[in-house]
């Protein structure tokens, strides 16, 4: 092993470390800008030119693998009058306005400059001026800022997946920008504006906002996937205005996604709730916390009272904390109600019983990146869990190979073997599979089966991953069950890509229908969610959930809420709820309040309140403490957050990692299969990116209005004329863009869920029909 | 006009270009006889080696031990490349080669496939260069067909496809590494080195990369053997070289002569001075060697040791020659401005301090000098000096750096009165 | 988007390099298309990446890098007059000013009857047969006042011709 000398400091590296690693392991600094450890080396900036001895010119310490013997000097008269020399080149073009330059304060290139710049500039002549390109609502330009380190570009060609920035140009006019003045797509953005060392890219919502050196940080939890992405909370006062990744190499490492970055400007929106808010005769107004309570507890009573509490049913979120989990579902069940659910988006239930005990990934993250064969089923997490994608990708890097199996062609930023289900056709794809996997397959009509069958019998142990959008489709159970006998065929190891931050809180805390906090069985099974719509539920209790666009069946969810005589809703915002609540009581929303959340590896993490809640708002577990209180039920008698976290880790017990995939599988009864419509299309649909939770989507940078997405050739067929299509469902009809996309199989249509425009259409997979349109006023969505 | 050259030996003749004047002339002989006679792919290099070839393309590093880099039984294929992405001001000797003895270059870079195992090459040549691009890839047409490139060539188990790849205006192609990721389809920007294109070069893959004059002296010193080629020139300096005189001459112009010629024959060739004019300066090798004074100059022999000692190189045989008609702040304010122009932008030096020296250049040139310039030209020079991936930047100081050492009254004149020393250069 | 012709012969330039390595052929495909369409439109450069499979903004980084290619329409002869050492020890300032007065415009500039851009550029590598200057695949050497007027003769000929 290389033994070298670092400004008289000795240390033996591994070969092929650079010299700029060395002297980290030092703890000796050496000044950059271009390198970054988790991107490729340019040796461009040429900041960290060190002076090694028998060598005739300074060597960039990024780029300069250590030799056995080297002596490196970082600071010598050589290095320093290199050093210093970079540094003025690199300021002769900088415009120097720190004073209004949103990274002053976190800027490597101000800082770099107090240590080690010449404070003399010999430069006279004229400074550049580079025009800044309009890259999209959530990073804003300065380009005349730009220090050409291409870390940016870099980000986006090795990490991001798809390569939107470029350096273009040549010599003093090389320029950092888009193909022509596009806004950027990756769902991973955001991280370049960390990336970048000066103020050329910044936050455009965060835009004079405030100085960096007045934020407070907080450790946080991004609340929107299950990765459990660790984050840096930055407030002013009690406005949150900023969110930045917190480096932790075992979880996100240290990106976060656009999703994480950018959902807090929805705290800002209108329609947040700030005080207690009733519905008296038919007109909302504020109200006291006393008055609230009071006419929330009565109304409780009165269904319970009128109807019994089998009438009562209560939804919950799975953004929510273990602890507020917790209460929730033991609030339900004391009041008598056995109707306690947190999976709005699913359709068929019949496999609850062969469901684990959590959804759990049953591998560390990390793990991921090297795994050799990975089978996603209905799983795209470049927009569900857009980091634990980012393993994935990393994986097929090295090498890896990534299958996915699904009702449409996904975009993915790696090469994906994918498996395209005929329209409709999810679950005869994986009972094909498995014909395959046995040997008994007969002629598909799918190609590459066999060869994808071949490559999991050829693999040691594969791991196959099975998504939310598969627990989205109406025959879930049936594929699951089929996934349970490939995975048996194809030796395979079973995981599970929770959707929610908690999802597996959720599931650990009772909050389904059929399982006690620890998974154990309840004595008496509610009824799940989708099932309350047609059940003639009389009383309902919502936290932090909006079932009209969070529900697989908005509009059923709507009615059957409107017709309910009282409805509590626990919310950050009214939204919908005015529509159907009596009494809406003021949550803690994101950064505001304390508590935990369980990620897909099963990692228990908590996080606490960045910023004072708003007004009136409280903690919604202290919500759910008065709750309970008020209606005299036994365990509620808390005084801090932690004796409910003490009570709920002593409720579900030490929980496993690694968690059988699958319990016993009940016998399941066929679901009928809506039929086609005339043209024999059917509806495909899932949450987007940004549309999945109700601070999401109420994110302004975020927003992206709902189009529709078809096959061209479909397009042609169907000879749909103009930009504008109807949709039209048993349950209603929608007119929105049309956007022609080959990853749609024919004789089918892609039309979003989360949007209230699009919940009349009703489920997915659905039969619908579509038609030319001409484009109403209001049809460019919310 | 020229004397025994190597490389442009037969550009007197009718028609050299096509195949049958260049076979007439012993054209493939040598290839012929490395194959058929099974020379050992050591034998040729060592033979190369004995004949202390050097680089042509302005480096000058030793062509044998070059070729003895690569590397032996990889896996995949290697490639040689052929630099001929002549852009240097001053420098146009392979153009003319590829115009007059393409077959030249092309036998030469068959034989180093042969030594160095290589299974496909590419001729980079500058895309402005369609006149020559054409004659290359019709004389490939014609080595195709008889035979000597592609499967089995000469009947014998050796392989060797060659193809031109045109470039898309760029100097900095001229480096060997920005010329790979040129190749690639990529900008050319030059890559840090290590690692080096023997062990990973284009696409990846083991890779050697010679100037088109450098494989053009090949098929000689394979046929008349490297002591042959050595004796022609001197010691550490074999061969006859390429000269192409410009500038302030009476017959500008490609002149091969021994190395060692004493430059004052050189010029004579081409013609001498214009009447009555002084010689001022000399560049010797292309605008990226420094300037030597007129007097100085007529004391020098033209080979790689004896121009390094004057303080400038032989670079790429481009002998700029400047007279006293002409003011050497303004000569040099043109050459600082293609440097910047031809910057690739990637190294801070070199894209910030190209276009410093040249806006003070400019301004000097402008009248708008200050008595501080010049060692702001000399301070601002050191600090880009050995400092960037590639030697570009290190080419566009030296013009600057050593004029302003060598013509100061000249700088100084221009500072004081806003006007050339020189008539008819006035501002 | 581009002719047969045009995407034959990007087929042919293909065949050079490796069946991995599609990007190799972008500096000539952008050339042909450039030479079929005057310039490099947007929409040809995307094109381009499509058919290499590359991202447009690799197209775009090499298209704005290399001297040859031209993003804008130009004249239809593109008068370049080499204005590196050799060349301006040789008069070439004089050349460009000839043209300039003669055709009216300034470098950088395209005739009004959009038959002639005129542009200054760096070393050609013809610097023994100076001033040069090159149009289309052409280089013109050892320029003089007469033979700059009979060129410009000679192109606005071929392009009556072509009328």
């Amino acid at each position: 092993m290389p033994h070298i000398e670092i400004d008289g400091q000795s240390i033996e590296v591994v070969p092929g470390t650079t010299i700029m690693e060395a002297a980290q392991a030092l703890g000796i600094y050496i000044p950059f800008f271009c390198y970054h450890p988790k991107l490729s080396v340019a040796a461009n900036c040429r900041m960290c030119l060190v002076d090694v001895e028998k060598a005739p010119k300074p060597l960039p310490a990024c780029a300069t693998p250590v030799a056995d013997g080297m002596k490196v000097a970082t600071a010598s008269r050589k290095a320093k009058m290199a050093q210093q020399g970079v540094l003025e080149f690199l300021l002769i073009n900088h415009p120097l306005d720190c004073p209004v330059c949103d990274q002053g304060g976190e800027c490597p290139l101000q800082d770099i400059t107090m240590g080690f710049a010449n404070p003399h500039s010999q430069y006279a002549e004229e400074k550049r001026v580079v025009q800044d390109p309009n890259i999209g609502p959530l990073i804003a330009t300065e380009m005349t800022r730009c220090i050409q380190c291409t870390r940016c570009v870099r980000f986006g060609q090795e990490i991001g997946g798809i390569m939107e920035l470029g350096a273009t140009g040549r010599g003093e006019h090389m320029a950092i920008g888009t193909y022509v003045a596009k806004a950027v797509q990756s769902e991973l953005s955001g991280n370049m504006i960390d990336l970048c060392p000066v103020g050329a890219l910044t936050s455009k919502p965060f835009r004079f906002k405030a100085r960096s050196w007045e934020l407070k940080h907080t450790p946080g939890l991004c609340p929107h996937c299950s990765t459990g992405c660790n984050t840096d909370v930055q407030s002013l006062g009690r406005e949150v205005l900023r969110v930045l990744p917190r480096a932790n190499q075992a979880v996100n490492e240290e990106w976060i996604c656009d999703k994480g970055r950018y959902a807090y400007t929805g705290l800002q929106a209108e329609d947040r709730v700030t005080r207690p808010l009733l519905r008296v005769d038919g007109v909302w107004r504020e109200a006291s916390w006393a008055e609230a309570l009071d006419v929330a507890l009565s109304g409780l009573e009165q269904v319970i009272a009128r109807h019994g509490a089998e009438r009562l049913a209560g939804l919950i979120s799975a953004q929510s904390g273990n602890e507020e989990l917790f209460l929730f579902q033991a609030l339900l069940r004391g009041m008598g109600s056995p109707h306690v659910d947190h999976r709005l988006r699913q359709q068929d239930f019949r496999a609850d019983a062969a469901m684990p005990v959590y959804p759990a990934l049953n591998m560390a993250l990390e793990d991921l990146e090297r795994e050799p064969l990975i089978l996603l089923c209905h799983a795209f997490p470049r927009q569900q869990q857009p980091l634990t994608n980012h393993r994935l990708r990393k994986s097929v890097l090295q090498g890896g190979k990534v299958i996915a199996i699904d009702s449409l062609r996904q975009d993915f930023n790696y090469p994906v073997t994918q498996l395209v289900a005929e329209a409709g056709a999810d679950l005869a794809l994986y009972a094909a599979l498995c014909s395959h996997l046995s040997g008994h397959a007969g002629k598909t009509g799918v190609e590459s089966l066999a060869d994808v069958a071949s490559d999991l019998l050829a693999a040691d142990n594969p791991l196959i991953l099975i998504g939310s959008a598969l627990l989205h489709h109406p025959q879930a159970a049936a594929m699951i069950a089929q996934i349970e006998s490939l995975a048996g065929l194809a030796g395979a190891r079973v995981g599970w890509l929770a959707q929610d931050a908690n999802s597996a809180g959720a599931w650990l805390s009772g909050c389904v229908p059929h399982r006690l906090p620890g998974g154990h069985r309840a004595q008496t099974i509610g009824l799940p969610a989708d099932a309350l719509w047609d059940a003639d539920m009389r009383g309902f209790i919502l936290l932090g959930t909006e079932p009209g666009v969070d529900a697989m069946r908005g509009v059923a969810a709507l009615a059957a809420l409107q017709k309910a005589e009282f409805v509590l809703s626990i919310a950050q915002f009214a939204g919908e709820a005015k529509q159907y609540a009596d009494v809406i009581l003021p949550m803690a929303a994101f950064a505001e309040g304390a508590g935990s959340f369980i990620n897909n590896e099963g990692r228990l993490q908590t996080f606490r309140a960045a910023v004072k809640t708003p007004e009136e708002a409280r903690p919604a577990w202290k919500i759910l403490r008065v709750l309970g209180d008020g209606l005299n039920l036994p365990g509620f008698q808390f005084n801090e957050l932690s004796e409910v976290t003490a009570t709920w880790q002593r409720e579900i017990g030490e929980y496993a990692l690694d968690v059988p995939p699958f319990r016993t599988f009940p016998v399941l009864e066929p679901v009928p299969v809506s039929p086609h419509a005339d043209d024999g299309l059917r509806r495909l649909g899932d949450w987007p990116l940004f549309r999945g939770d109700p601070l999401v989507r109420r994110a302004i940078p975020l927003t992206q209005p709902a189009v529709v997405k078809m096959h061209p050739d479909q397009v042609r067929a169907l000879a749909l004329q103009g930009d504008f299509v109807e949709i039209s469902t048993s349950g209603g009809k929608v007119c929105l863009p049309l956007v022609a996309d080959a990853g749609i199989p024919m004789g089918t249509v892609w039309v979003p869920m989360g949007y209230a425009e699009t919940a009349i259409l009703g489920a997915a997979y659905a039969a619908c029909s579509v038609s030319t349109a001409t484009p109403p006023a209001t049809a460019t969505g919310t | 006009m020229f004397v025994n050259g190597v490389t442009l030996q037969n550009r007197g003749l009718p028609d050299s270009h096509r195949l049958s004047v260049y076979a007439g002339t012993g054209g493939y002989d040598a290839l012929r006889r490395v194959l058929l006679d099974s020379m050992a792919p050591d034998q040729i290099i060592s033979e190369i080696k004995k004949s202390a070839l050097r680089g042509r393309g302005g480096a000058g590093f030793p062509t044998g031990l070059k070729w003895s880099f690569m590397p032996k039984g990889v896996t995949g294929t290697k490639y040689l490349l052929c630099n001929a992405d002549e852009g240097e001001p001053g420098t146009c000797k392979d153009r003319d080669i590829m115009r007059y003895e393409p077959h030249r270059l092309i036998e030469g870079m068959i034989i180093g496939a042969y030594a160095m195992g290589a299974r496909t090459g590419y001729i980079f040549i500058r895309g402005e260069f369609v006149e020559p691009i054409h004659i290359v890839e019709a004389a490939l047409e014609e080595a195709y067909a008889k035979g000597y490139l592609g499967q089995n060539i000469l009947g014998t188990d050796f392989s060797f496809d060659l193809y031109v790849h045109r470039g898309a205006g760029a100097y900095i192609c001229g480096e060997e590494t920005a010329l790979m990721e040129a190749l690639e389809g990529k900008k050319g920007q030059p890559r840090f080195k290590p690692p080096f294109p023997a062990s990973y070069g284009l696409y990846g893959q083991p890779t050697t990369i010679n100037n088109v004059e450098t494989f053009a002296s090949v098929p000689s010193i394979i046929a008349k053997s490297g002591e042959w080629f050595l004796n022609l020139g001197k010691p550490n300096n074999g061969g006859t070289k390429i000269f192409s005189v410009t500038g302030h001459v009476q017959r500008p112009g490609n002149y091969e002569v021994p190395m060692g010629t004493p430059f004052k024959e050189l010029l004579e060739m081409a013609g001498g001075l214009r009447p009555g004019r002084q010689l001022k300066a000399v560049i010797p090798g292309g605008t990226s060697t420094p300037m030597v004074g007129g007097e100085a100059m007529m004391a020098v022999a033209m080979d790689y040791d004896s121009i390094a000692k004057s303080g400038s190189a032989l670079g790429a045989g481009s002998v700029i020659v400047i007279d006293d008609s002409v003011c050497i702040v303004r000569v040099v304010e043109r050459i600082a401005r293609f440097y910047m122009h031809e910057s690739c932008g990637q190294c801070t030096p070199c894209r910030e301090g190209m276009g410093w020296l040249w806006r003070v250049m400019h301004r000097l040139e402008n009248g708008q000098g200050r008595e501080e310039d010049l060692q702001l030209l000399l301070d601002v020079g050191s600090r880009i000096e050995g400092r960037t991936i590639c030697a570009l930047a290190d080419g566009g100081v030296a013009p600057v750096v050593s004029s302003v050492r060598l013509f100061r009254e000249e700088y100084e004149y221009h500072i004081r009165h806003k006007r050339c020393l020189v008539d008819g250069g006035a501002v | 988007m581009l002719s047969e012709k045009s995407l034959a012969e990007i087929a042919r330039e293909r065949a050079k390099y490796p069946a991995d390595q599609a990007r190799s052929v972008l500096l000539a495909a952008l050339r042909i298309a450039q030479e079929e369409q005057g310039y490099l439109s947007d929409a040809v450069m995307e094109y381009i990446a499509g058919l290499l499979g590359i991202p447009a903004i690799q197209v775009y980084e090499a298209a704005t890098f290399y001297s040859m290619y031209d993003l804008q329409p130009v004249g239809r002869h593109k008068l370049c007059v080499c204005g590196s050492v050799s060349c301006f020890l040789n008069g070439s300032d004089a050349v460009l000013q000839h043209l300039s007065e003669r055709l009216g415009v300034s470098p950088g500039e395209t005739t009004a009857d959009g038959l002639f851009t005129l542009q200054e550029v760096e070393c050609l590598g013809a610097c023994k047969d100076a001033p040069m200057l090159q149009v289309g695949d052409h280089y013109y050497e050892n320029l003089t006042q007469e033979s700059l007027d009979a060129l410009l003769a000679k192109l606005r000929g071929e392009s009556d011709d072509v009328r």
